[in-house]
């Protein structure tokens, strides 16, 4: 019986590829598409790259890359955008317009709807979507259409955890300290830090106790405002908005907000312990703080080990959320980790999207996916004997190319923020995490995720009205906020301003605000 | 005889004709000035009408509909209002104060120099920083005066001072803005004034040292005069810019410490407009700085024609 079931299932396998696969599925003849691609730093020339000649081989459809650097491409997209005229086919990667951007083009009919090409076109993706509805939702706008391809990674780096704390253990061993597990020895563990030579470089004023960068929710330090309620996070349209029990919560206008303001400052930014220029830095300052002879950084935020820079990162150790004065902790957790909904879009110039949209299928192909995410096989990755006693199809080259990092040797040859789709029974079969991940997850897994009881608004889409107002009074009251939460723990002043401040966000609409994101949250999630 | 009006009028015509004909290379001269103005100056007036409208990017600039003042009104009763008014006007009224007299001063001096190869190279050293590029600009400034490694604090440390972090303070900020705009725009700028000093004629000062003048009295009593409608103009000009603070230097010198102080109405307009695509209210938002400068304009040029009797029209 289980034979002939295998054996059904297994025929009906080879009959849906077959109807995939038929000769004419793809284009006869070369057909070629502009393509907007937005290029990191560290990412060769997209041109080049071994994947999306193997790609254009299978589906005969040639990318036209316009290679966009990240740092001029939110500027040139938009503007682009909203002239509306000379638009390329599709804007190519993760991350590349925000959900209130996609709602906005969206809504206008500047970007296509995809419903019915991923219905008739696009089998691999449609097999993964019904695989998981959490994807399905994350991508649907409140009026049904879908706009974008997303790109989603369960490898655990995207984790649950945005940003974990780091302390030098070289610095705390040399003082016979330990690692702090409360606010208090923190407090003392930096103290320490900074009037000592810790880094033995016969300079006791070079050392910095605690670093981080005030962007985004990675390096941050909103967490330790969990020890006195909530955790806040700076994170993309998610601002400052936590979940508690069904309830949404501004967490800048909390009781434990305004403690943790008038705390962190007191013992932290007045004495130095915590660097002010974590306020000012752009990322390459940051990034570059730890790259001299000796480190200089005490302890940092940030959502992994190496991302200070591998100059001295076997130094530090990762260090879990701290219980706060009245022996409280909490930490964020993201709910909706590993999608990401904008992988690539269609926009309306985009005439003939069906052959486009066959090419896009393919990255949905865990065998192509992984490519694009971890480089292709022979050069980045290596194929497994069917025996390997770990099971795993495939495996990572370990040896980079002389003075390259991991990140480097990655970034050169592929794409990775393709849109994609690796769920976790991939990383459970067919390639293990990246060493990397498998550290985070491990840190998550065993500090983090049993004190992170601070839920962050989950990634949803608004309507188009709701998207139109958050974007007109949530403007106003974003900066606000960040203007003096910044103020507030560089140079105090919390307890003074706090009902002025109430009373302006008030005045600003920060009611019909919260509403907005309360009613978004109770659709999707139900009350 | 009487020449009706009519007659009168072709005569007119007739004799522009002939002007043109005449000097027909000027006119070619003129032309891409003409063009230029028409393509990037007039023609991106007709965009204007998106400050009344509420611009949807698929319905175009002539389709949106017509909303009337609404995005003026949010923008008067939005919260930072004041706070922008006032960041626009002290970063750019401190601007003027300090970067319009220096580069005369520095003309004058310059002038007065005997060898003439100090003269050039003084000139050149003091307008090399006119060509660094904003950004660059911007970087050197937070390198300079970060509080851990920069140059002016160890300076200040050195003589045993507290470090200041200067990109944090609010306070900071315009003094810094000003700073380094005298720096790299005094060179520059005081390039005009010493052409319009090389045109005073050599003979009133000839006659002056004849009559026993001193330096002081020769460049008050005919340097300043010579080149002061040069100065007027100048004037003139830059009252029209008052409230059009350069955006980058803004917007690359803001941190979120001195953002209380360094958001001024054109990173606003590019933060709504670009960043948060509402481009008719930021249209709205920049309609108003336009009329604001455009007012500024005429008070200044009518007050320097009553009283100086130099004027742009």
């Amino acid at each position: 019986m289980k034979k002939l079931v295998s054996l059904l299932l297994a025929l009906a396998l080879m009959m849906s590829c077959a109807a995939v696969l038929a000769e004419d599925y793809y284009p006869a003849e070369k057909v070629s598409y502009n393509v907007w691609i937005r290029m990191r730093p560290m990412n060769g020339n997209a041109d080049d790259m071994e994947i999306f000649k193997i790609m254009e081989e299978k589906t005969n459809v040639h990318l036209n890359f316009e290679q966009i650097p990240q740092a001029d491409w939110e500027e040139k997209v938009l503007l682009t955008l909203n002239g509306g005229v000379d638009l390329p086919d599709a804007l190519y990667s993760g991350y590349s317009l925000t959900s209130t951007q996609l709602l906005q083009f969206g809504g206008q009919g500047l970007l296509l709807p995809l419903n019915d090409l991923i219905e008739q076109y696009m089998p691999n993706f449609k097999a993964k979507l019904e695989a998981h509805p959490e994807v399905k939702a994350a991508i649907t706008a409140p009026d049904g259409n879908i706009y974008s391809l997303p790109f989603c990674r369960f490898d655990g780096l995207t984790g649950q955890i945005p940003s974990n704390m780091f302390i030098n253990k070289v610095w705390l061993d040399k003082l016979g300290l330990q690692v702090p597990t409360t606010i208090d020895e923190l407090e003392a563990v930096l103290t320490a830090f900074k009037e000592n030579d810790c880094n033995g470089n016969g300079d006791p004023n070079d050392e910095i106790p605690m670093t981080f960068k005030n962007e985004g929710s990675q390096r941050d330090l909103g967490g330790l405002f969990g020890m006195f309620g909530y955790a806040d996070n700076l994170y993309g349209g998610q601002h400052h908005f936590c979940v508690d029990d069904g309830k949404v919560i501004l967490t800048p206008a909390t009781e434990g907000y305004k403690k943790a303001c008038a705390y962190l400052h007191e013992h932290f930014f007045a004495k130095g312990l915590i660097d002010q220029e974590g306020f000012t830095m752009d990322k390459a300052t940051y990034n570059a703080q730890n790259q001299g002879e000796v480190a200089n950084i005490g302890a940092y935020f940030s959502w992994n080990i190496f991302d200070l820079g591998s100059a001295h990162m076997d130094e530090y150790v990762a260090m879990a959320p701290l219980l706060g004065p009245d022996g409280t902790t909490s930490w964020g957790y993201v709910t909706s980790s590993g999608i990401e909904t904008v992988g690539l879009v269609l926009t309306k110039d985009c005439k003939d999207p069906v052959n486009l949209i066959k090419w896009a299928d393919l990255t949905y192909d865990d065998f192509y996916g992984m490519q694009l995410e971890y480089g292709c096989i022979g050069t980045n990755i290596v194929e497994l004997p069917a025996d390997d006693p770990s099971g795993f199809k495939y495996d990572y080259v370990r040896e980079y190319p002389d003075g390259m990092t991991y990140d480097e040797f990655l970034f050169g040859n592929t794409y990775p923020d393709s849109c994609l789709a690796l769920f976790r029974d991939f990383y459970d079969t067919v390639l293990p995490m990246p060493d990397s991940a498998k550290a985070k997850d491990k840190i998550n897994n065993e500090m983090y995720l049993p004190v992170a009881t601070t839920k962050y608004y989950p990634t949803l889409l608004f309507s188009a009205e709701d998207n139109d107002r958050i974007n007109d009074i949530g403007t106003d009251i974003i900066s606000l906020i960040e203007e003096k939460r910044a103020e507030w723990l560089a140079r105090g002043g919390v307890d003074e301003q706090w009902d002025e401040y109430i009373a302006t966000l008030e005045a600003m609409g920060m009611q019909e605000y919260i509403d907005i994101y309360q009613k978004t949250y109770d659709t999707a999630y139900g009350k | 005889m009487q020449l009706s009006a009519k007659t009168l009028r072709q005569g007119k015509w007739h004799m522009r004709k002939k002007m043109i004909r005449q000097h027909w290379p000027l006119y070619l001269f003129l032309l891409p000035t003409v063009v230029y103005f028409l393509l990037f100056r007039f023609y991106p007036l007709y965009g204007l009408q998106l400050a009344f409208k509420n611009y949807r990017v698929v319905d175009g600039i002539a389709g949106s509909p017509w909303v009337g003042l609404d995005n003026f009104r949010r923008f008067f009763s939005t919260a930072d209002f004041g706070k922008l008014m006032w960041n626009t006007l002290g970063v750019s009224v401190f601007t003027l104060i300090f970067t319009f007299p220096l580069p005369i001063i520095l003309a004058l001096l310059l002038n007065q120099l005997p060898s003439l190869r100090y003269k050039k190279l003084v000139q050149t050293t003091v307008y090399a920083p006119h060509f660094i590029s904003t950004v660059v600009m911007v970087g050197m400034i937070f390198l300079f005066t970060s509080p851990s490694s920069g140059l002016i604090n160890k300076i200040i440390e050195g003589f045993g001072g507290k470090a200041i972090h200067f990109t944090a303070e609010p306070g900071w900020f315009v003094p810094m803005y000003v700073i380094s705009e005298i720096w790299q725009s005094t060179g520059w700028g005081s390039i005009l004034y010493l052409a319009a000093l090389a045109g005073v004629s050599p003979e009133l000062h000839e006659a002056a040292l004849v009559d026993g003048a001193n330096k002081f009295q020769r460049v008050w009593h005919i340097d300043i005069p010579g080149i002061l409608p040069t100065i007027v103009i100048m004037m003139i000009l830059n009252a029209g810019k008052i409230m059009n603070v350069g955006f980058e230097k803004a917007y690359l010198m803001q941190t979120s410490l001195n953002i209380r102080a360094s958001e001024i109405i054109a990173t606003y307009v590019y933060k709504r407009g670009v960043l948060k695509s509402q481009i008719s209210f930021a249209t709205a938002v920049g309609l108003f700085e336009s009329v604001v400068n455009m007012i500024l304009v005429l008070i200044v040029n009518w007050i320097s024609r009553s009283v100086t009797d130099s004027s742009l029209f």
